[in-house]
Parts: structure tokens; C-alpha cells; sequence
């Protein structure tokens, strides 16, 4: 029992773990839109939504001509990872044009901006669910080690626990059904 | 179980020897619809033209399976599946409300957002103009 318990709290730091790395790399990933008529450099937050429909390439790179230098500095830095940024910055606009190679940018219009706010929220509120559900475990590991549910001569308490992180999983289901597969 | 005539919250029977087969079996069919989902689900992702109505079977598929999965949770893990008929229609039957608001939620969304993109901040709501009658000058209505 007490190996099954310390396994499940594993896992539920192994799930929040794998949600904080997501986020990480969702709101400070880098990719290119197209939003009036130049290019940008954004991640997914609950402002903007990067994941709009593909833009042509010509559209793309007619709009690489109205982009200004801070941008291409951006553009430039998402494919090449060897010249340092203060390099970079250095560079004439049309130097960084000519680095950037527009199709492979895959340049998308910004999607729907609701999408952030229901995707943060809601995975949040089910992390936080989780996070309490690890604390909770903890707690009845501890009071197994310490044998009170023996001395008590029933496991009500853990049953009650279980039936808590089973809804949260139930949850999940849901959620994972909503956000990452449809 | 003498267990159950001392305390009285205990409203059903554990048999302790039944033992963690019946969860373990659960696991593995969980794991195997988790599996089918994830691969209907990349199937989407990477066959890029797709028909529509091949899209949306998918989803249906999708979702069945998704509620597959919750009857297993909850009737082996949480235990509903345990207790009497009673306690569970009592549960289970309530839950069909889903079914309508979800209906409602999606279709008030949908009308919402039909009415925002086609609204139009220049448009003058106007009352019918009175009927110009020449020779006319009869006031009608209060303090005439």
C-alpha cells in the first residue's frame, strides 16, 4: 500500500511536471504570424494565438518587406541559434532579410484569441486540482507510515482520498477529450 | 463484516480478497482506448486532407471512447458500479441534464458569435417617419 501510494504521488508530479514544461514552451515559444500586414514573432498566451490558418508564401514574404528590425532580429533567431543575438541586432534590415528564408517560417494568421483564456484556464484549474491531490497523498502516506488507519481498524479515510484523485482523473478525461484531441 | 456493524459510514461490502486483479484489468483497458484515442486523434493531425465527414466521425469515435472510459473510472475506481441499482440511477440519471446544456452552451455560443460578426455599429434603429400629408396641419397626440 505504502509503494502504491508514493507511485501515484510520482505520477502526479510526473503530470504536473510534463503541464509546466507545455507552458514553458507554449508562451515563450517563437513563431511567425502575419497580423496587419507585417510579420511577428509570438507565443501562445491568453492575449494572442498563434495558430491561425497558413499564410502563402507570397503574402508572407511581401509582408517580410513591411516588417521592422527588432522583428527580423526575431525572425532570424527561430531557425539560426549560432550567431549571438547582439550580432544580430547589429545587422542591417536588409542583411536579416536575407537570412530569412520565408517558407520555412511557416507563417500562420492569429487564430482565435478566446482560445488562451479557455485553454490556461481550464488546464490551470485541473493542475491545481492535481497539485491538491499530490498534497493530499502525501498526507495519507504519512499517516500509513504512522499506522493510524491501523489503529483506527478502518481505511475510510484513504477510500475518500482515492474517490478525490479518481474524480480528478475522471476530469481529465474530459479535458484531454476537449483540448488535445477534437 | 463485523467491521460493518461497528461503524455505521460503512455503507457497502469490500471484499479485501477480491484482491487488485479487477483494477489491474481495468488499467489495461483504460490504457488500451488511451491508446486507440491518441493514435484516431495524431491520425487527424498528420493526413493532412482529410473529408470532413471523416473529421467528424473520428471525433464521434473520439468521444465514445471517452465515455467508455468514464463508465470504467467510475464504476471500478470510484466504486458506483458496487452499490445498489437504486444508488446508481439516482447518480447516473441527474447526469442526463449534460445532455442539454451542452446542447444549449454550444448553440447560444454559436448564435452569439453569428451575431457579433455580423454586427454593425452604424446602423440607425428608426421608428416609422409620419405620413407627410400636404395641407395637413392637424397636431395629433398630447397638447395638441
Amino acid at each position: 500500500m505504502i509503494k502504491w501510494l508514493a507511485w501515484t504521488i510520482v505520477g502526479g508530479f510526473a503530470f504536473l511536471g510534463c503541464q509546466a514544461w507545455e507552458w514553458t514552451h507554449l508562451i515563450t515559444g517563437a513563431h511567425a504570424v502575419l497580423s496587419n500586414g507585417q510579420l511577428d514573432v509570438i507565443g501562445q498566451t491568453t492575449h494572442v494565438n498563434p495558430w491561425g490558418q497558413h499564410v502563402s508564401l507570397a503574402a508572407a514574404t511581401d509582408a517580410l518587406q513591411h516588417t521592422p528590425h527588432d522583428v527580423l532580429v526575431k525572425l532570424v533567431g527561430i531557425h539560426n541559434h549560432e550567431v549571438p543575438h547582439e550580432q544580430l541586432a547589429a545587422m542591417t534590415d536588409q542583411q536579416l532579410r536575407g537570412m530569412i528564408d520565408v517558407a520555412e517560417l511557416h507563417v500562420r494568421e492569429t487564430g482565435p484569441v478566446a482560445f488562451g483564456g479557455f485553454f490556461y484556464g481550464i488546464t490551470g484549474f485541473h493542475g491545481f486540482h492535481v497539485f491538491s491531490g499530490v498534497c493530499i497523498n502525501i498526507v495519507m502516506l504519512i499517516m500509513t507510515t504512522n499506522n493510524v488507519f491501523e489503529r483506527r481498524g478502518h481505511y475510510l479515510m484513504i477510500e475518500k482520498a482515492g474517490l478525490y484523485w479518481h474524480f480528478v482523473d475522471l476530469v481529465w478525461v474530459f479535458v484531454f477529450l476537449c483540448f488535445y484531441l477534437i | 463484516m463485523e467491521h460493518n456493524t461497528q461503524f455505521a459510514e460503512v455503507t457497502h461490502h469490500h471484499e479485501p480478497a477480491e484482491g487488485t486483479g479487477r483494477i489491474w484489468k481495468t488499467f489495461w483497458i483504460l490504457l488500451i482506448i488511451t491508446i486507440i484515442e491518441l493514435s484516431l486523434g495524431l491520425t487527424m493531425y498528420l493526413v493532412p486532407e482529410m473529408p470532413s465527414w471523416l473529421h467528424l466521425f473520428i471525433k464521434g469515435v473520439i468521444c465514445i471512447l471517452s465515455l467508455a472510459k468514464a463508465f470504467y473510472i467510475v464504476s471500478i475506481f470510484m466504486h458506483l458500479g458496487d452499490e445498489i441499482r437504486n444508488m446508481i440511477m439516482t447518480i447516473v440519471v441527474p447526469l442526463m441534464l449534460f445532455v442539454w446544456f451542452i446542447g444549449a452552451f454550444l448553440w447560444d455560443g454559436s448564435s452569439y458569435r453569428t451575431m457579433r460578426n455580423r454586427y454593425d455599429k452604424y446602423k440607425e434603429e428608426r421608428t416609422m417617419p409620419r405620413p407627410e400629408q400636404a395641407g395637413d396641419t392637424t397636431q395629433h397626440g398630447f397638447g395638441g
